[in-house]
């Protein structure tokens, strides 16, 4: 399944036997970041964990944190897993200046 | 009636670009691209043009998103010394102000350029940040007026 926003943003997700694999590519910012979320909550919906993979992102912004964040809290609320487990250098510069690495 | 107000954000200084962006997030995008041109015939480094458009984008995020309706009106300039300043503001806002949007993006902007300032009013929206370039001593940066 893929989800494209002109060829900037790319959201991939393969749905494994309890989490849902959700690998992003390009720019995830105010235009992106609801494709990452609507990918997010389709696989907490499904009562599956979210496993993130990041390390295709080349920007991230205030409003692509708040999409993972809120993927979290939405898993945390749902009692499924999540995790970030892999990243990119704009994703780790944005999670240092906002004192959020370690969250995930 | 006012047909065409006079500028936000008038300058008298030489080399400003000056755009008028409609409340479009997909314009977000295309700024950011102006701004790394525009600071890339700087004297910065790839880094710093990158930090430089997260800084734009967290400005024109939290002010579209107060501005609702209203258009934004933006400055971009490397000023005579080889700062990079940007300007930005909305007449009238409709939007919303999200109070944890605002902390983020303060946040960031806070490491991401040298002074900054975000001002909500009912009446107007604005804000701006500075940037030296990063081959500056801290005695070029004190030849630098701060942000109005």
């Amino acid at each position: 399944m893929a989800a494209e926003h002109g060829t900037q943003f790319v959201v991939d997700s393969v749905e494994g036997a309890s989490d849902v694999h959700i690998s992003a590519t390009g720019e995830l910012d105010v235009a992106t970041a609801p494709k990452l979320e609507e990918a997010i909550i389709g696989a907490v919906r499904m009562g599956k964990g979210v496993s993130l993979d990041l390390s295709g992102i080349d920007f991230l912004d205030s409003t692509g944190l708040r999409a993972v964040l809120g993927g979290l809290r939405r898993a945390r609320a749902a009692e499924v897993h999540f995790s970030l487990d892999q990243t990119s250098p704009a994703v780790d510069r944005l999670l240092r200046v906002t004192g959020l690495v370690g969250e995930f | 009636m006012d047909h065409n107000p006079p500028s936000l954000l008038a300058t008298q200084r030489p080399h400003v670009m000056r755009l008028t962006v409609p409340p479009v997030i997909e314009l977000v995008r295309p700024v950011r691209l102006a701004v790394g041109g525009l600071a890339s015939t700087g004297d910065f480094t790839i880094e710093s043009v990158e930090e430089l458009q997260l800084a734009a984008n967290e400005l024109l995020v939290v002010l579209m998103t107060v501005a609702g309706d209203a258009e934004l009106e933006l400055q971009l300039e490397l000023d005579e010394l080889g700062a990079f300043r940007m300007e930005a503001a909305a007449r009238r806002p409709t939007g919303t102000v999200d109070d944890e949007l605002i902390a983020v993006s303060e946040r960031i902007l806070s490491v991401m350029a040298d002074e900054f300032r975000l001002e909500i009013e009912q009446d107007l929206a604005s804000g701006g940040f500075v940037r030296h370039p990063d081959t500056w001593s801290d005695e070029d940066v004190d030849r630098v007026d701060t942000i109005d």
